[in-house]
């Protein structure tokens, strides 16, 4: 596992544009049998259909792995679980210029989901349906979230030096298994930056809460296995930045072959796991 | 950059105690708790909620402008954060007069916040309930705060962001060293000190305002210190 960090010397943006913008080495493919091998240990492994669609992510996983596994409760807007949607999308209306700064950026999307709402028949449970009916006090809330994700984002990076395209806030990467599509892996990514257009090569940039912990890297190899899951035709993402800005650490993960096969074991692990706890909550 | 030597000379002092800390049990240390030994009671649940439902205003004030109905708005934006689900039932089980009076209190320091927070340009890039946090010693050792608000871009070449910590209390002689420590999260956490900290009281309305030097950072970096071979010899 190859980790790198930014210069201490420079500014926090100018030092994390460096370390991401680094020339990409030889392109890491996907190898073909990994992907048949994943696909099929992952169906014969992973909780059944009848027990509803499992959704594997960094965190996910995480949780699957741990010796004695966290009742999850079931999930529910907030405005901690609504802002990095909001967040992103503000962050994208100010760097691209349609809104002057992410507190306008967050009131402007929220306009939009509001508007959107009185045109379209709103699926119960939908971001859409929760905005519009949260009274203000809770708006203030969202809001006050969503700035502070958006504003993460909008000055993470020295942007006027990214050349190639950038991708802010794209809907995430997700892989669903063949032969069983009930199974699916999400890569959490907030930014997608071309390295080298003809060669296909992109760092991925990942905002995460709190602190690094020890499965932070693992969760960061599982978004470059989803990314490449995804984009069959192109290399392996060359490194994933990890990013927490509350706590101020941010660290690449350049990405190998090894990575991706330790990751694909863990993710079968975790399946496993997940069949066997369902199991033992059916037959409880 | 001064922020690198701070941590460096925080981790030579703290290098002796981190033997004797689990670093999956680590000492969480925030500017209150630093100067936890001179603490003189736990505040009961009702100071709490009063502290809480003031901090959600704090973001509605920096949104909205104003608040027709704060105890309402403050309440509601606590009951949709499942981490305040205790403290939201604890407000709801109150009786009908305590109620009354928690809500008078909270429209009271709203008042407060009105008067002497203004209006804030989004341009300023203002945020509000900012988590800050800095490792030490591999991990053993956790540094935490909350800003109540923030504005200005991180710093690049100069100074360019302020705190404020809002707080329900009436200011002490420990103010300024609190905000010393807010300073010095901040500073470890984004690698450049913050231009001001500042701390508002809503009960008197008095403001504290600190011109971040290397004297507030370096006297931060002792308390913290001091306070982490307390906490750490009794671990």
């Amino acid at each position: 596992m190859m980790l790198r960090h930014p210069s201490p010397t420079l500014s926090r943006a100018a030092a994390l544009t460096d370390l991401v913008r680094e020339a990409a080495p030889i392109p890491e493919r996907l190898d073909g049998s990994l992907r048949r091998a994943l696909a099929y240990r992952l169906s014969a492994s992973a909780p059944a259909r009848e027990h509803g669609s499992v959704r594997l992510d960094g965190w996910t996983v995480e949780q699957a792995l741990l010796p004695v596994m966290n009742s999850q409760d079931a999930f529910v807007w907030s405005p901690r679980t609504s802002r990095r949607l909001l967040g992103l999308a503000a962050a994208r209306r100010v760097l691209t210029g349609t809104s002057p700064n992410p507190m306008a950026g967050v009131l402007a999307e929220i306009d939009a989901i509001a508007l959107r709402a009185t045109t379209q028949d709103l699926r119960p449970g939908s971001l859409g349906a929760w905005l519009t009916e949260a009274p203000r006090g809770v708006l203030g809330a969202i809001v006050a979230e969503a700035t502070t994700y958006a504003t993460d984002v909008v000055t993470l990076l020295d942007w006027d030096r990214l050349e190639t395209p950038t991708a802010v806030g794209a809907a995430d990467p997700v892989w669903a298994v063949p032969g069983a599509p009930w199974v699916s892996l999400r890569g959490r990514r907030d930014i997608e930056i071309t390295l080298d257009a003809d060669a296909g090569t992109r760092a991925l940039i990942c905002l995460r809460a709190g602190r690094p912990s020890e499965a932070s890297m693992e969760d960061l190899s599982l978004v470059a296995l989803a990314s490449g899951l995804t984009k069959p035709d192109a290399p392996l993402p060359t490194r994933i930045v990890g990013v927490w800005p509350t706590a101020g650490r941010s660290v690449s993960l350049e990405i190998s072959a090894h990575d991706i096969r330790r990751s694909a074991r863990r993710l079968v692990d975790a399946a496993s796991a997940l069949r066997q706890e369902t199991a033992h909550a059916t037959a409880a | 950059m001064l922020a690198g030597g701070l941590r460096a000379w925080l981790e030579d002092e703290l290098a002796d105690l981190a033997g004797v800390i689990d670093p999956t049990a680590p000492v969480i240390l925030s500017p209150r708790t630093v100067f936890g030994g001179r603490m003189i009671s736990v505040p009961p649940v009702i100071a709490i909620a009063r502290g809480a439902l003031v901090s959600a205003l704090v973001s509605q004030r920096l949104i909205f402008g104003h608040i027709e109905h704060p105890m309402d708005d403050a309440l509601s934006a606590l009951e949709a954060d499942p981490t305040q689900r205790d403290l939201v039932d604890a407000v709801h089980s109150l009786e009908p007069d305590a109620f009354a009076q928690l809500a008078a209190e909270v429209a009271a320091h709203d008042a407060v916040l009105a008067r002497e927070l203004g209006s804030v340009p989004s341009s300023w890039l203002p945020r509000s309930m900012v988590r800050l946090s800095a490792s030490l010693a591999g991990g053993r050792f956790v540094l935490s705060g909350v800003a109540d608000v923030m504005v200005g871009p991180p710093a690049r070449d100069v100074a360019s962001v302020c705190l404020l910590d809002v707080t329900t209390t009436t200011p002490d002689d420990l103010v300024n060293a609190r905000l010393g420590v807010l300073a010095l999260i901040e500073t470890l956490r984004s690698s450049a000190p913050p231009l001001r900290v500042a701390s508002l009281s809503t009960t008197t309305g008095e403001t504290v305002i600190v011109d971040v030097t290397d004297t507030t950072l370096t006297t931060a970096l002792c308390d913290v210190v001091d306070a982490a071979k307390r906490r750490g010899g009794t671990s």
